[in-house]
């Protein structure tokens, strides 16, 4: 199959001038004038509206989809400062696209799972790709948004479905944007579905090792952890803490990044032992820590933190994994998703930079590359579709 | 028995506490180092970056002359390394004694575009009047209550900002760079704080826009005075030529033919032409009337005197049968009233006979000629005041015949005040005894001269005009 796929960037201040930059970039690169689909990420300093308003009238009507971002990625060149953005051109004869934005992700999101199936199920097809999303990262939890999704499409099927949660600047009290076409929602979720020959290659790993030893959940609700070996989970998760770091509920926002909770991984993950879960919200009133799942009573965790050389080695695995299943495909566009910490709140810039051109030496030193610093990354871990976190997603399209 | 297992479990379970709080005791240190060392290495990358670049704009300052591009590379770094939403660079304007936008960069709509891009402030600006008044800098920083500062920081449409004076520290600042956010991207760019690594690292950057600034603007006066002073100097050589061609004008074509004697001038007029002169009159019954003589000053100036004090001698002697005293004497009163007050003008004038060979003369404060006369040099005395000092002046006359193989020199000041390389005057002694040793054969003012470029040497630059005419009776 032909596709032309072409990755544009910008780091201009001017939404009005950086959309257009990074589209008429991309669309040099892939030697078209009218693409059949479009990529936005974009950081979050920009005026979102007109960042997307050039885009647009850059590449003319063509269907869109993405998000804010914590960072963009434009192949080895990652960017986390709050102005940039990536355009991604494509244009194929044997793909098509569906897209669409559903809102009120907030409020219900298996709701919102099951509009967004409802929409997709005229285009589904025994061609079809897969699915990107792109929800609003803000959202904790997230499984009732795939439950609702995944519940409402043929279980015939299964769907696989890349992407991540939109960025914001890692800031609580403002919104994260997804892009559809010419609006720009909150709350909500982009998707867009391809189909048609094109073979997909995934691959996924996390950089999180524990620390200490295994604990017990001796009490929580839905996704809300009481005590943990029968003492209030705050307590237990100040002993990872410095002295006096807890003492408000916004404190816990630091830590965050770097202390998450992993379980014992489900069976079908055959390359991981743990699975990664985040913290994101303590509640000092009453002791408990939110996490991003749902935890039955009983249930092990230990306490865990990343940890670079493993990011390494993952990411030669993954490089191999994809390599594995391209066979002798050479790919055609790169999608990298990868977590908003795995990037400048863990690596010096170099040490970044040289870990993502390593990697993309790896699979391909040519191809079209783009992605964004995310939080959540979402991807399929055999048939099970899940929301991740500190860890990096790679598809190759080919 | 059992009390003594107890005791050992006991001892035991301690033993595993006490390791259990040593490892938390390590996870929270690991937990809180790993914490620091990223939030530091993030400060150091970001310290890096600035300073890397602070480096790389400064070489680019360095490499233009054109104020606008100076001051919109440091707005490319306000934005695009400090991170800043917005900056604004003021220049002074002295023509209107006004602070003008000379650049500015970061997102405005169309709207404040047009507006910001055409704000003006006088120099007594009360918006201004604050950075004016620090020789460091402003800071006007969330929560800052001063009204003055927060009325310029609405008209830069920025929240928050930090403003230095550009070059300032001795005299009025030659500029003034702003740096801000404004109250709506204030969660997206570096906050203005003085402590801030970005508002150091900004203050490193106006210090380079000021030295840049400052050498820019020393070009600037430089090419000035350059431009001057070459537009001076086409002047200058204008004039020259002009009094060049004055000073060509008014000397005679032709030397006259006597017979029985032989009469040879020689003029070398300087680079910067002075007033030197010389003339010969047909006067009635033969005689012939000789006139040597310099004019004050140099240039377009000393020509015109010079060329008026010709044509005066010339209708004087022309007008009656005058003796050399009395023309001296009524050319002095015509031209008094008509030179200017600081210039006079020399004059040695003398009547020949030539079949007599009687050489009656008047001098008017002129270098006093000489006469060779077997091996001895004498001088031809006459007293008078120069022409044009004052009028009234009346002027000695004196008489005496050149004998056959005598001869006359008559000259300027320019070579007996000629210079060695060592700083010693040619001189009247010197002529006098090169006149008196001057033997038959070579013409005395070949003679003359070739001594003189002997006595200056190569590469001397002649000061002044130098005039020689030499008056010879042709031996029998």
């Amino acid at each position: 199959m032909t596709i032309k796929a072409g990755v544009g960037m910008s780091r201009h201040h001017n939404p009005n001038i950086a959309g257009r930059e990074a589209a008429e970039q991309a669309l040099e690169k892939a030697g078209v004038d009218k693409p059949d689909f479009i990529f936005m990420f974009a950081s979050i300093g920009y005026d979102q509206r007109s960042l997307l308003r050039a885009v647009r009238e850059t590449t003319g009507s063509s269907p869109l989809s993405g998000c804010s971002a914590e960072g963009t990625i434009n192949g080895d060149d990652a960017d986390e400062s709050n102005f940039s953005v990536v355009v991604t051109v494509i244009s194929s004869e044997e793909l098509q696209w569906t897209n669409g934005l559903a809102k009120g992700l907030g409020a219900d999101s298996r709701a919102v799972g099951q509009r967004v199936a409802q929409d997709l199920l005229p285009h589904l097809s025994s061609d079809t790709i897969g699915l990107f999303v792109f929800p609003d990262g803000l959202i904790d939890y997230l499984d009732d948004f795939f439950a609702g999704l995944e519940g409402n499409l043929s279980s015939e099927q299964f769907l696989p479905l890349w992407g991540g949660g939109a960025g914001n600047n890692f800031n609580l009290e403002e919104p994260t944007y997804q892009y559809c076409d010419d609006k720009v929602v909150s709350n909500g979720v982009a998707y867009a579905l391809p189909s048609g020959r094109a073979q997909a290659s995934w691959a996924i790993s996390h950089g999180m090792v524990p620390i200490g030893g295994e604990r017990k959940v001796t009490r929580s609700q839905g996704n809300v952890i009481y005590e943990i070996d029968g003492k209030p989970a705050i307590e237990v998760l100040k002993e990872y803490l410095p002295e006096h770091a807890l003492i408000e509920d916004h404190d816990w926002m630091p830590y965050a990044i770097s202390l998450a909770l992993v379980f014992e991984a489900p069976s079908y993950m055959k390359d991981e032992e743990y699975v990664v879960r985040g913290v994101p919200a303590v509640r000092m009133a009453d002791g408990s820590i939110t996490v991003q799942t749902e935890v039955q009573d009983g249930t092990s965790v230990w306490f865990s933190s990343r940890d670079k050389e493993k990011i390494s080695t993952r990411f030669d695995q993954m490089a191999g994994q994809i390599k594995e299943q391209l066979g002798d495909e050479k790919p055609k566009l790169v999608f990298q998703f990868e977590c908003l910490t795995r990037g400048k709140l863990m690596f010096r810039e170099q040490e970044r930079q040289e870990i993502l051109r390593r990697f993309r030496q790896s699979v391909d030193p040519d191809v079209p590359w783009a992605g964004f610093y995310t939080i959540g990354e979402i991807g399929p871990v055999e048939k099970h579709n899940d929301r991740h976190l500190y860890t990096s997603v790679v598809l190759a399209l080919s | 028995m059992s009390g003594k297992r107890e005791e050992q479990v006991e001892q035991r379970l301690a033993t595993l506490e006490d390791e259990n709080r040593r490892l938390s005791d390590q996870i929270k240190r690991l937990v809180r180092t790993e914490h620091e060392l990223y939030q530091f290495q993030g400060q150091l990358d970001d310290q890096i970056r600035i300073y890397r670049h602070l480096y790389e704009v400064g070489k680019k300052l360095s490499a233009t002359l054109n104020l606008g591009e100076l001051l919109q590379i440091a707005a490319q770094f306000v934005l695009y390394q400090l991170g800043f939403e917005r900056c604004v660079a003021l220049l002074h304007d002295l023509g209107t004694n006004s602070f003008y936008v000379k650049a500015h960069d970061g997102y405005y709509d169309e709207k404040s575009q047009a507006r910001v891009t055409g704000l003006r402030f006088s120099v007594d600006d009360p918006l201004l009047a604050p950075i004016l008044a620090d020789s460091e800098r402003v800071i006007c920083a969330a929560g800052c209550d001063q009204d003055d500062l927060i009325a310029l920081g609405q008209t830069l449409e920025m929240a928050e900002y930090v403003a230095f004076p550009l070059g300032g520290e001795t005299q009025q600042p030659m500029g003034v760079l702003i740096a801000g956010n404004s109250v709506s991207s204030v969660a997206y760019h570096p906050h203005i704080r003085a402590d801030s690594e970005y508002v150091v690292g900004l203050a490193n950057l106006v210090s380079q826009v000021a030295t840049a600034i400052h050498m820019r603007r020393e070009i600037q006066a430089r090419e000035q005075r350059l431009k001057q002073e070459a537009h001076a100097r086409e002047r200058v050589e204008q004039e020259l030529h002009v009094a060049r061609r004055i000073q060509q004008a008014s000397l005679p074509e032709a030397v006259p033919a006597l017979e029985g004697w032989d009469i040879s001038p020689n003029y070398r007029p300087a680079r910067e032409v002075g007033g030197d002169f010389y003339d010969f009159l047909e006067l009635e019954d033969g005689r012939l009337g000789l006139v040597v003589g310099d004019a004050t000053g140099k240039g377009v100036p000393a020509a015109l005197v010079m060329s008026t004090t010709c044509g005066m001698l010339r209708a004087v002697t022309q007008a009656s049968d005058y003796s050399p005293g009395e023309v001296l004497q009524r050319v002095n009163e015509a031209l008094a009233t008509r030179i200017p007050a600081n210039m006079f003008v020399t004059c040695f004038y003398g009547v020949l006979d030539p079949k007599s060979g009687s050489f009656a003369y008047a001098n008017a404060g002129h270098d006093l000629p000489y006469v060779r006369r077997g091996g001895d040099c004498e001088e031809l005395m006459a007293r008078g005041m120069p022409l044009g000092l004052m009028p009234g002046m009346t002027y000695e006359e004196k008489e005496r015949v050149l004998e056959a193989g005598e001869a006359a020199l008559f000259y300027s000041d320019g070579l007996v005040e000629a210079h060695n390389p060592e700083g010693e005057m040619f001189g009247f002694p010197r002529l006098q005894t090169l006149v008196a040793e001057h033997a038959q054969g070579e013409p005395l003012v070949d003679y003359l001269m070739e001594e003189l470029y002997s006595f200056t040497g190569e590469g001397w630059e002649q000061e002044d005009d130098i005039t020689l005419v030499t008056l010879q009776r042709v031996a029998l």
